[in-house]
């Protein structure tokens, strides 16, 4: 088992593996929040966009030209607006 | 993929949260981040109900070769299905001026020979004298060509449904325009399957005379044939109707002309079936408008 201290990857070898398998499973590390969902408020708002929330998660996106973000609660789209 | 959010209820907050733990308040619409120590909590600015704006149409300006194309993907078929039995499609339609000889408003299309330089097997004309012309060509099972398809209204909207019914062995044309119901206007009696549309299709054509006015709202069905009931409701009394909405209907393909993405570039995407190959595309010159019904 090795840990990348560069990516926070950690990988494990089979202990079956071979001198000469160099091939480790890999498992990803803690990854950064990114909002995937980037768009202008319009299109956020439209309603041929709207999400499917999960069962007990929420959508959230980023207004590009407003830059606020939107929770989107089942119903309505919070808004949250940027202060800086 | 979304970004989504774990929510939770004031009274619910986790006991033993790490530093960074995020959560919505459903019940508070707050957003709370835990920062090792206290909650910080965001308060909501607002709120906003999804809108359905109806502010864009695709303009097919110069009416000879201005489109709206969906084509083959690969080996000759479309992504949205096989069109071997019922199926249906439904847009609304403003042509400019009344066609001196006949306008395409909708065709399939043949992407076997000589790329689109030869029609495809089904035809939605506007004649002179403002009746549609349905003409479909079979060599196998024999085509028609109908020119009683039903009567428009020159220089205005118009809504059109198409209906192929195999149980009836019937074609049906529905039209209605933003103040008044779609009623039947024609019935072709007819086995003709249109499996032609797996190849793709144009509103416009670019090959034969063209529709030169505008067209929004086309949604297209594979293995339904529309009823009356239904063909009123995404009617919708004259306003754009969320297929999103509606868990009923289930078109393959269905495109707002602009709406959808501010009326910018010349991506039409379909909205209920995502990904590049199932939008269609705005050709020849033609462009998003803010001329809408």
């Amino acid at each position: 088992m090795y840990f990348a201290t560069d990516s926070k990857n950690l990988y494990v070898a089979e202990t079956t593996a071979g001198l000469i398998d160099a091939t480790l499973a890999q498992f990803i590390g803690p990854e950064i929040f990114n909002v995937t969902t980037r768009d202008t408020e319009a299109n956020i708002l439209d309603a041929s966009n709207t999400p499917t929330n999960p069962t007990d998660e929420v959508n959230i996106a980023f207004g590009t030209d407003t830059n606020d973000f939107y929770i989107y609660d089942g119903s309505v789209w919070n808004i949250y607006n940027n202060d800086s | 993929m979304p970004t989504t959010i774990p929510s939770i209820t004031s009274s619910t907050r986790p006991g033993s949260p790490s530093a960074g733990d995020a959560y919505f308040e459903t019940d508070t619409k707050n957003y709370i981040i835990y920062d090792g120590t206290n909650w910080r909590v965001y308060n909501s600015d607002g709120s906003s109900s999804p809108t359905f704006p109806n502010v864009y149409s695709a303009e097919l300006t110069d009416g000879v070769d201005d489109r709206v194309m969906y084509d083959s993907t690969s080996g000759n078929q479309t992504s949205l299905g096989s069109f071997t039995g019922d199926m249906s499609f439904v847009l609304w339609y403003k042509q400019n001026a009344s066609p001196s000889t006949y306008e395409v408003l909708i065709s399939s299309y043949h992407p076997l020979i000589a790329g689109d330089g030869v029609q495809g097997k089904f035809d939605m004309d506007i004649q002179s004298g403002n009746t549609l012309r349905i003409f479909s060509r079979d060599s196998n099972s024999g085509g028609f060509s109908d020119t009683s398809g039903g009567t428009v209204v020159n220089n205005a909207w118009n809504f059109i449904a198409y209906v192929v019914d195999t149980t009836t062995s019937s074609h049906y044309t529905y039209i209605g325009s933003p103040s008044s119901s779609p009623t039947l206007a024609n019935t072709i009696g007819t086995t003709q399957t249109l499996e032609d549309f797996s190849n793709g299709f144009k509103l416009g054509d670019g090959n034969q005379p063209n529709i030169s006015g505008y067209v929004d709202d086309f949604a297209i069905f594979d293995g339904k044939a529309l009823s009356s009931t239904e063909v009123a409701t995404i009617w919708n009394n004259g306003s754009s109707f969320n297929f999103a909405g509606d868990a009923s209907l289930n078109p393959v393909g269905w495109y707002r002309m602009g709406d959808d993405n501010l009326g910018t570039g010349t991506a039409v995407q379909n909205k209920v079936n995502t990904g590049s190959s199932y939008d269609a595309e705005l050709e020849n010159g033609a462009a998003f408008s803010t001329t809408v019904y």
